[in-house]
């Protein structure tokens, strides 16, 4: 059984909210027949309503689920309940499952055969091969239009010049971005949408406005060519411009063994869309794999990765000449994300940007790249604050530096040495990870989900 | 594609001619397509080829602190109450942590702090609590640094008064005056006449603290001063301080307010008196001085205006003294005077401007019963009684006001016994308890009782929480409104705080 910190527990909830009142059922007065078995935990938690809520846990990965009516998930009984196994396992007296929790299990697990079943049923069951090619053509032939329409209105935006544009921008992007979707090219539409934003980042704008433009171009002048180009390549190309390649498919590609650490995670919220980035570092292979998670209202993240634990398992990249975005294969059991780093030596900030020219050259569309810098520390220079290794420094995002996140990260380390993992976007560095020595090395949570 | 030029100089020279548009380029042959596919070799090489500039300066490292952190479930706690502020909770637990000799773990002292330099009142309590690490943070955060009044008087504290802002200056002052009054007195003596109205008014009113007779001749000059804000607050100061010139002066005035008529008794009977106020007929300029106000409100006679004032700077002890009667008894006497409601209020506004005055216990409680039975005198008004008197006896007040009230049922207890804005001790909390248990009425109105509720559950004593559940639970056997359920989630979680920091 994993060995469940408060920290890594609140670190399962899906806000500050439910955090926040998950620590205030977390006593055991709160709870009636807790009970725990070897796959299990369970209990009665007293509502607002009649009926207590029935609140169990599958420990396995773990999975939660209540009778209380919240849309949260887990709901607050739930991690108030995991809490209080954190924090006082003995309460937890070793008994047979109440039929309310053995049944579910055994459901859960019966349906994941069924689905197996019925996938393997799928996979087996003819296709219709001629109505599926149809469907690809008729997509290729809107997506060739979306990039002819963009291309259009691309050059027009030059030609009347950037400075003419900018007030108009907003609303003319947003035009652009919805014709994108409409033309099933959603990776172009999140392109154009970020113009605006550069538009207004102060001063030197236009160069970094221009700067994604030129990206732009070079994407829509791939798009054109996406036939003549390596596979690899091609794969990169048809991902910028927002085509998906189905999980089975990549599910089915060979995995990379290493232990697996779960060493940071950001998100991203966008209208009702939640993103989460998981950032993997694998001990052995000393290689990042991102895996993303989304999450549409109030529907519930996947909770098997919590930051600073890790596993041993099989982990599978989607084919890119960059190789980064993947899907966990298979996993073992979860240990403590101990030592994560120490598979290599340390790693500079100039092997780090060595990298990311290496893998630009491959995909020269990546918007994120991570980077691990060992026996690093907060620094300043002037009024702005780096991440100082050696004789370098990153510089960190302005956003990142303005939030209260700066100074929990500059509190946690005490101003010391630390191991910092963050995402680079070309320009600055956005911590999401860090591991601090102290008695021993401590995962601490950065990201911009977990401030006060 | 120049080769000898830097990809990002490249790059800025054609946000020039983006900026403008291709149309207008002096580049002869430049579209949009030629310039974009520029931009993207550029950006690509600059992307990749970023380096990023040597010199950094490290920030100094947290000196070690040798208290211990927090444990985990103490912090979760507190990084709950960080989730939905509730500052008598924060301050409560921050004070826990001192008092068992542990620190805010270093995660959560940014959040702590962000909250602290928002609140009014700056508590040094909290910033306490962060430790090294709060003082280190606070170094390098401005927006953290704010004079906070510390325990010992600083090496540099002459120099800091010469050259500090007003704020730093007040803060240090008040420093001083706790450790060494005649020192602070000195040092406002100093710069006196350099100093703004506002800074000077601001120094007496730290020198209202610990304020002794030898303090008295700086303070009377400063009756003279040329800001009127300056002079009141003087007034107010030695208003408070017992013995002073200022208020004998003001006890001599009240001496031909005083009417009292010595009647003799029957045979068996001693000699009665009777007592008559007779306020002053005209306004006499040298009152000014003191503080009297010429003008009263609309609505207001001028006479018992000025009788009032005189009266509120006037020890009781001159109507026990000029009477020969108890206070109780003074109070009785007094009875039918058509001034009596004023009387009443100044009597307590003396003890609340001046609780050092002789006699001051024995009036307190012939006020405090006097109210009980006297219809119109709200608990409200006694709060400056109570706000006078230390903890213990402001409590015993309290408990004998709302037991003398007989009348006094539902909300008008609580409000009362929750009057006072310092923590209840656990004596204290059972005895309430137990008495609003015995006043309020079942399934009160929720709207009459929600403040006063409130008022309790920042106040009570851990200790008592289950009580206090227990008569909530009486009171609203049907189920809690949201705004009372959460005051009882206040006491609970006060009450589970306590237990975490006592394990």
């Amino acid at each position: 059984m994993d060995d469940w910190s408060t920290d890594k527990v609140l670190a399962l909830a899906p806000d500050a909210g439910a955090a926040s009142a998950g620590q205030g059922l977390a006593a055991a007065r709160k709870w009636t027949s807790l009970g725990a078995s070897d796959r299990a935990i369970w209990g009665l938690c007293q509502g607002s309503g009649k009926d207590p809520y029935q609140t169990r846990i599958d420990l396995s990965e773990p999975v939660f689920k209540c009778s209380c009516p919240s849309r949260k998930f887990p709901c607050k009984h739930g991690l108030g309940l995991f809490l209080l196994f954190a924090k006082e396992r003995t309460i937890f007296k070793k008994a047979t499952e109440p039929g309310w929790v053995g049944e579910w299990i055994d459901g859960r697990a019966e349906k994941a055969e069924k689905k197996a079943e019925k996938a393997k049923a799928a996979s087996e069951a003819p296709v219709d091969l001629a109505a599926q090619a149809k469907r690809a053509a008729n997509r290729e032939e809107r997506v060739r239009q979306g990039v002819a329409e963009c291309r259009a209105w691309l050059e027009d935006l030059l030609r009347v010049g950037l400075a003419a544009a900018q007030g108009n921008a907003t609303a003319d992007c947003e035009r652009v971005a919805a014709r994108m979707v409409d033309a099933q090219a959603p990776g172009l539409a999140g392109i154009v949408r970020r113009i605006p934003g550069l538009m207004a980042s102060g001063a030197g704008w236009e160069v970094r406005t221009l700067e994604h433009l030129g990206r732009l171009h070079l994407l829509l002048a791939a798009a054109d060519r996406v036939g003549d180009l390596p596979s690899e390549l091609a794969g990169d190309v048809r991902v910028a411009l927002g085509y998906n390649q189905p999980k089975e498919e990549v599910l089915a590609g060979q995995g990379v063994q290493d232990q697996w650490n779960v060493v940071g995670q950001s998100f991203e919220e966008d209208d009702r869309l939640t993103v989460r980035r998981t950032w993997l570092w694998g001990r052995r292979t000393a290689r990042a794999a991102l895996v993303v998670d989304f999450a549409v209202g109030n529907q519930p993240l996947d909770t098997s990765l919590v930051p600073g634990m890790a596993f041993e398992g099989d982990v599978v990249f989607y084919p890119s000449g960059a190789p980064l975005r993947a899907l966990v294969k298979s996993r073992g059991e979860g240990v403590p994300a101990a030592d994560a780093f120490g598979g290599v030596g340390p790693i500079g900030i100039g092997a780090n940007l060595e990298r990311f020219a290496k893998a630009l050259n491959s995909n020269p569309w990546l918007t994120r790249w991570p980077m691990v810098l060992t026996r690093a520390r907060i620094a300043r220079s002037g009024n702005r604050w780096l991440l100082g290794q050696g004789e370098e420094a990153l510089p960190l995002s302005p956003p990142f530096e303005r939030s209260i996140h700066l100074w929990r990260l500059i509190s946690a380390t005490g101003g010391r040495e630390a191991t910092f993992v963050v995402e680079w976007d070309g320009e600055a560095a956005e911590p999401v990870g860090l591991f601090v020595d102290d008695e021993a090395t401590r995962f601490v949570r950065v990201g911009a989900r977990w401030g006060a | 594609m120049s080769t000898t030029e830097g990809p990002l100089r490249v790059l800025k020279d054609l946000g020039v001619t983006a900026l403008l548009g291709s149309d207008r380029s002096a580049r002869t042959g430049e579209t949009p397509a030629t310039l974009l596919s520029r931009a993207a070799v550029s950006g690509m090489r600059a992307r990749a080829g970023r380096r990023i500039r040597a010199s950094w300066e490290a920030i100094a490292g947290c000196p070690v602190d040798t208290h211990p952190a927090a444990t985990t479930t103490q912090a979760a706690t507190l990084e709950r109450l960080l989730s939905s502020p509730d500052a008598a909770l924060i301050h409560d637990w921050c004070v826990l942590a001192r008092a068992r000799g542990v620190r805010v773990p270093p995660v959560f002292v940014p959040a702590l702090l962000d909250w602290w330099s928002r609140q009014p009142s700056r508590s040094p309590e909290v910033f306490d609590a962060t430790g090294t690490c709060g003082a280190w943070l606070a170094e390098l955060n401005p927006e953290w640094q704010r004079p906070v009044a510390v325990a010992e008087i600083p090496a540099d504290a002459d120099e800091a008064w010469q050259s500090g802002s007003s704020a730093e200056r007040a803060a240090l002052l008040a420093t001083v005056r706790k450790n060494d009054a005649e020192r602070a007195l000195a040092m406002v003596r100093a710069t006196w006449d350099a100093d703004g109205a506002e800074e000077r008014r601001k120094f007496i009113e730290v020198l209202g603290h610990h304020v002794s007779a030898s303090d008295e001749p700086f303070l009377e000059s400063a009756l003279d001063d040329r800001s009127k804000t300056v002079r009141r607050e003087a007034v107010r100061v030695l208003t408070r301080l017992a013995g002073s010139a200022l208020r004998s002066r003001m006890r001599e005035r009240a001496a031909g307010m005083l009417i009292v008529e010595k009647s003799k008794g029957g045979l068996l009977r001693r000699s009665k008196s009777t007592v008559t106020l007779e306020p002053p007929k005209t306004f006499d300029k040298a009152w000014e001085r003191d503080g009297i106000e010429e003008q009263a409100a609309a609505g207001k006679g001028k006479r018992a205006f000025w009788m009032v004032q005189v009266l509120s700077a006037t020890d009781l002890a001159a109507w026990t003294a000029s009477t020969g009667h108890a206070p109780s008894e003074v109070l009785a006497a007094l009875g039918d005077d058509e001034y009596f409601g004023d009387a009443l209020g100044a009597m307590i506004s003396s003890i609340a401007a001046c609780p050092d005055q002789p006699d001051a216990a024995a009036w307190s409680e012939a006020v405090v019963s006097v109210c009980a039975g006297t219809k119109g005198v709200e608990a409200e008004r006694l709060s400056s009684i109570w706000g006078a008197q230390a903890v213990e006896r402001s409590e015993a007040l309290r408990l004998q006001y709302v037991v003398a009230c007989k009348a006094m049922r539902g909300a008008g207890a609580w409000n009362a016994l929750a009057s006072d804005p310092r923590a209840w001790s656990p004596e204290f909390s059972t005895r309430a308890v137990k008495i609003l248990r015995g006043t309020t009425p079942k399934k009160p109105d929720s709207w009459e009782f929600w403040s006063p509720i409130e008022s309790v559950s920042k106040l009570l004593h851990p200790g008592t929480a289950e009580l206090f559940e227990s008569l909530l639970m009486e009171m609203y056997s049907e189920g809690l409104s949201d705004s009372i359920r959460k005051s009882l989630d206040r006491v609970r979680l006060r009450a589970e705080m306590h237990k975490e920091f006592q394990s």
